[in-house]
């Protein structure tokens, strides 16, 4: 990967960012049971990251409902769309909602992870959307991120070298 | 005296002071199984947006090696030991008995190694948690991750800012009488589960 001079904006828990800048890269770190959300519309050059903690807002609202799937998806489609972006355009791609923690008898009590990637399927799916690729479940931590500049969506994990989605 | 520190606000107070005194306990079931002195040499309950939990080791990419156990009965929780991978090397030496610097790598041996400090601590813990609340608290059997600090600690942050925008971080520093080891019990109790706790000691 060449380096250039791209600065990196975190998409920290529960958060939803666009940027139109090319020299921006948006991030979500050390992605356990979170997943990425990450979008971008290649005509009007624009791009959207929101970082899924869990998957069911159950009606709440205000600032925070943002880390809840079926809040964060509609929200992040919004913005795009402030910044220019057409939502039938949009390419989308999804990353994380590992299981980490996999011990005997533990197995099936903490699938937050499979939840969060089933509402987020679901909130795509009201809007008629699919993502173009999913690198989602497994047991290990993922970093996500969207290079505006180019639309490209990169994943990596401890040890290994970062892969396109 | 060992140097205690809560932060916290007045709510979470009783419950606060429980966790510590289930963490002093947790290094007392460490130093009963390596039969060694070990010194609790800081002990402090406070309040910190959850979003910052992950720079207490580094940040979310750190890669960290962690004991985990999950806590069901009365409520169910999370538990975590996390370490720098060097020091989880030294832990394990200090638990193998073996001179320090022994341990290169972590293999299925030293991660079952690891495990039962967790599963020793774990249940040190939640037993004097057990006693001064009367809340039944089982740990699961435990797993021993080595990951991204973010993404071994999301499940429990998940649970957490279900509720509130900040975490309770109960750490307890120790250390052997050498220094041959120092690190940290670190617990995440859920908002839900301190006021459990609290509620339950002010009705004894």
């Amino acid at each position: 990967m060449t380096v250039s001079n791209v600065t990196t904006i975190m998409v920290g828990l529960g958060e939803v960012k666009i940027s139109k800048d090319p020299e921006l890269v948006l991030a979500c770190l050390g992605l356990g049971s979170c997943v990425a959300i990450s979008v971008f519309d290649p005509v009007a050059k624009v791009g959207g990251m929101a970082h899924v903690v869990l998957p069911k807002s159950n009606g709440k609202t205000g600032e925070r409902a943002s880390r809840y799937a079926d809040v964060a998806v509609p929200l992040l489609f919004e913005r795009l769309k402030e910044g220019g972006a057409v939502e039938s355009r949009c390419v989308v791609n999804i990353a994380g909602g590992a299981q980490m923690s996999v011990a005997l008898g533990i197995g099936t009590a903490f699938k937050i992870g499979e939840d969060n990637i089933a509402a987020i399927h679901a909130a795509l799916k009201a809007k008629g959307l699919k993502p173009k690729a999913a690198d989602t479940g497994g047991r290990k931590g993922r970093t996500v991120r969207l290079f505006i500049e180019t639309g490209k969506t990169m994943v990596s994990s401890a040890g290994n070298e970062s892969r396109e989605l | 005296m060992v140097k205690q520190v809560i932060a916290v606000e007045d709510s979470l107070k009783e419950g606060a002071r429980l966790v510590l005194l289930g963490s002093q306990n947790a290094i007392t079931g460490l130093s009963q199984m390596v039969d060694r002195e070990i010194e609790m040499t800081a002990v402090s309950a406070r309040q910190i947006p959850v979003d910052e939990v992950p720079d207490l080791f580094g940040g979310r990419e750190e890669v960290a090696v962690a004991v985990y156990l999950a806590v069901t009965g009365a409520t169910e929780g999370h538990m975590f030991l996390v370490y720098p991978p060097k020091t989880a090397m030294s832990l394990v030496d200090l638990l193998l008995g073996q001179e320090p610097g022994t341990t290169q790598e972590l293999t299925e041996m030293e991660a079952s190694a690891l495990g039962e400090m967790g599963n020793i601590m774990g249940s040190f813990y939640l037993n004097a948690l057990s006693d001064a609340s009367g809340l039944v608290l089982m740990p699961s059997p435990p797993a021993v991750i080595m990951d991204m600090a973010g993404s071994i600690l999301d499940v429990a942050l998940a649970d957490i800012l279900d509720e509130s925008d900040d975490a309770l971080v109960v750490e307890a520093v120790f250390s052997t009488e050498d220094q041959q080891i120092t690190g940290n019990f670190l617990v995440l109790p859920s908002p839900a589960f301190l006021r459990q706790l609290s509620q339950t000691v002010a009705k004894k």
